[in-house]
């Protein structure tokens, strides 16, 4: 007890009852100023019934995590994998990589916010000399969640989820690509069937935390595209920030966090229970 | 016991300087100032508190700079949220309605009333009456008050063969002057994007119209005003009179303005150091066109100081706040554009701004003329009522302005929308 106590007060000073005041307050009219004012369920009744734009962030977001994650994932595994040779020079590869995530984000957004310019941008530029048509990218309603994306993936493919991945890829023992060589497997025969059964815990780890992170996605939207144009990229946490910060609704704000909390948590279980259907734990 | 004890207990207060009396004279307090700065204005900001500790050796003043102007509301309710208030801190017009609701800055009536100088502090300037609420409640000092005024770049009207504004123009002709410009990477008129959203509302003063009526009851987007001033907004995009909105949000009004594909500016008197400043063409400012109502009418805003109702050195930070806006801080922070508080300084300010330190605007375009127009700007301005949630109507008015910008919709409908969200709002 002596030894965990450390901890102890760090959870519940920081944690806790940080998580418990949010609860309460996400029941009561609190703008800051004035003493917070018990209000019952209020305000989760207007989010669910009167709040339309509440409806809109978080079917946005969720289109987000539905095109990004797997895009995410599937890119940060190819990459581990691809980087996984003992090449002349990989390392390097490796280090080219992983530099997009070391950039802090905003300092990446004012360097896409020049390259998605329709006029001066640099993907245009390419896609003008190539003779292909342009884009509007962060400008178009259209084109918006794709510049997003674009964007995401840049910092993150090649970041820490790949360098989980390669850990994970690392750990599975070269023995048994040897036997399935032997068996007469081929490349892709040796990815599927030892690879990635071997790799699920890690897969699923990744995955799990993708999510997590992309529905809590805020810099994007609030330095690339400020929400919009149209909202449509007015994320869940850009209207929740908004509600706090700018509208001062911190009990409302605090309603949405917990309801996020909650989709979060409802989405992770199910990650989980399905989890035993296709995660492969060396113990099991 | 108590009585036995007492001499000692005395000896030791007075040690430590809870009974004393003797040290009170040389007591230091110290002032935080929130304010938001750049580069150039942070080197202004320190000499103003450089001269005014000078001038008040017991009060030190802790300088604290956020970069930006427009997310500082932001960042000033999240000192407040934190607990960590300062004691005099930037203020803005457009946020007075919001901040108001919540009585986080001081009412400055009383600190003008018990002041012994309180003639130089005007109550009927358009400054005070920008920070001043329904209830007449004055919550900030200025130090920058502006209005609308047209930019034009003289090269571009050169080489067009467009004569220039003139200043009996109407917002009629001021459209029909614009479409002259319109060519391959060329435009009219730039009125202004997204970063600039609250100088729109004055976009049908002109045509009539309002946003919210004077008592704050009702919105005024379903009429004919308001819908023919978002008419005129939608007619500059659709007819490429104004950039596209792909080239605004990337770019930004600035540095479409200095590569001089634009003819014309329609920006606030304070955009001046901003957009001028080094500037590749010869430019030249003209008054605002004429609203349908035969007058030239605009709207007004202003960034000043309050002092926070939590702070523990009132006294102190009324002090500072007067020196920096009506003495002879307000002179240092002319300099750079500040400190314009009233038309005496405002005047002031214009004389200063071409041998500026950090700006190199070019004196032949400032010339006698332009200086007159200036200051002449602040007399169309007037105070736009604004609802409590003024901040929340505004956000939830963004996806409307991007549909006129965008054409997605005609302006007769997204008013209808805009109409029925502000009512909706409004109400709560």
């Amino acid at each position: 007890m002596i030894f965990i106590s450390p901890w102890l007060l760090g959870f519940s000073v920081f944690w806790l009852w940080p998580l418990g005041y949010s609860l309460y307050l996400s029941f009561t009219d609190y703008n800051l100023a004035q003493a917070a004012k018990f209000v019952g369920v209020a305000n989760y009744a207007h989010m669910f019934f009167e709040d339309f734009t509440f409806w809109h962030s978080l079917r946005v977001t969720t289109v987000l995590v539905g095109l990004y994650v797997p895009l995410s994932v599937v890119g940060s595994l190819l990459l581990a994998v691809l980087t996984n040779r003992e090449v002349r020079g990989m390392r390097t590869f490796r280090a080219a990589y992983f530099l997009p995530s070391m950039i802090p984000m905003v300092a990446a957004v004012m360097l896409w916010l020049w390259i998605f310019s329709p006029r001066f941008g640099l993907l245009n530029f390419y896609l003008r000399s190539l003779g292909l048509p342009t884009s509007e990218w962060i400008a178009s309603p259209r084109t918006v969640t794709l510049s997003v994306i674009i964007f995401l993936l840049w910092l993150s493919v090649g970041g820490p989820r790949m360098m989980i991945f390669l850990a994970g890829l690392k750990d599975i023992p070269v023995e048994l690509y040897e036997v399935a060589r032997i068996d007469g497997a081929g490349p892709l025969h040796q990815f599927l069937k030892v690879t990635l059964p071997l790799l699920s815990p890690v897969l699923f780890l990744n995955l799990v935390i993708a999510i997590i992170y992309t529905f809590q996605v805020f810099v994007v939207a609030y330095s690339l595209t400020q929400g919009g144009p149209l909202n449509m990229t007015l994320y869940y946490v850009l209207y929740l920030y908004r509600n706090a910060f700018q509208f001062l609704k911190i009990g409302y704000a605090s309603a949405i966090a917990w309801v996020l909390f909650l989709v979060i948590l409802a989405i992770t279980a199910g990650q989980f229970w399905l989890s035993r259907r296709w995660v492969h734990f060396e113990r099991e | 016991m108590i009585r036995r004890w007492s001499p000692v207990l005395i000896v030791a207060l007075m040690t430590t300087g809870i009974l004393s009396d003797s040290g009170r004279g040389q007591e230091v307090v110290n002032l935080r100032w929130a304010t938001w700065s750049s580069a150039e204005r942070v080197i202004t900001d320190r000499q103003v508190i450089e001269a005014f500790q000078r001038k008040f050796p017991n009060i030190k003043v802790k300088l604290e700079v956020y970069p930006g102007s427009s997310n500082f509301f932001d960042k000033m309710n999240l000192l407040i949220a934190g607990g960590d208030t300062p004691d005099v801190a930037y203020h803005f017009s457009e946020w007075l309605s919001d901040w108001d609701r919540l009585g986080i800055f001081e009412d400055l009536r009383p600190y003008i009333a018990r002041d012994p100088d309180k003639s130089v502090f005007e109550r009927e300037a358009l400054g005070t009456q920008l920070f001043t609420t329904r209830e007449g409640a004055q919550r900030a000092m200025p130090w920058i008050v502006t209005s609308l005024m047209v930019y034009y770049n003289v090269d571009l009207f050169k080489k067009n063969g467009v004569p220039f504004p003139q200043s009996t123009w109407t917002w009629s002709q001021f459209e029909d002057i614009a479409k002259k410009f319109v060519k391959e990477d060329q435009y009219g008129a730039l009125i202004t994007t997204t970063e600039w959203d609250y100088m729109i509302r004055w976009i049908w003063v002109p045509f009539g119209g309002y946003y919210v009526d004077q008592n704050i009851t009702r919105c005024g987007f379903d009429q004919p005003g308001a819908i023919a001033g978002l008419g005129f907004y939608e007619r500059l995009y659709q007819e490429k009179v104004t950039p596209p909105y792909s080239y605004l949000q990337s770019l930004g009004d600035r540095i479409l303005w200095q590569s001089g594909r634009v003819a014309m500016l329609v920006h606030q008197q304070a955009g001046i150091l901003l957009f001028m400043d080094g500037a590749p063409f010869e430019w030249q400012i003209q008054e605002i066109p004429i609203a349908t109502s035969g007058k030239r009418i605009t709207r007004g805003a202003a960034a000043g100081n309050g002092i926070l109702a939590k702070s523990a050195h009132k006294t102190e930070a009324w002090q500072f706040l007067k020196f920096i806006s009506v003495g002879d801080g307000a002179r240092i922070l002319a300099q750079d554009g500040r400190g314009s508080a009233n038309r005496r300084v405002l005047a002031e300010t214009v004389r200063r701004i071409p041998f500026s330190r950090s700006l190199h605007l070019s004196p032949r375009s400032f010339n006698s003329q332009s200086q007159r127009i200036y200051v002449n700007s602040l007399a169309y301005a007037q105070p736009v009522p604004t609802p409590p949630n003024n901040g929340q109507i505004e956000k939830a008015f963004a996806p409307y302005w991007d549909e006129l910008r965008l054409g997605t919709r005609p302006a007769s409908a997204i008013a209808q929308d805009m109409q029925r969200a502000c009512t909706t709002l409004l109400k709560k």
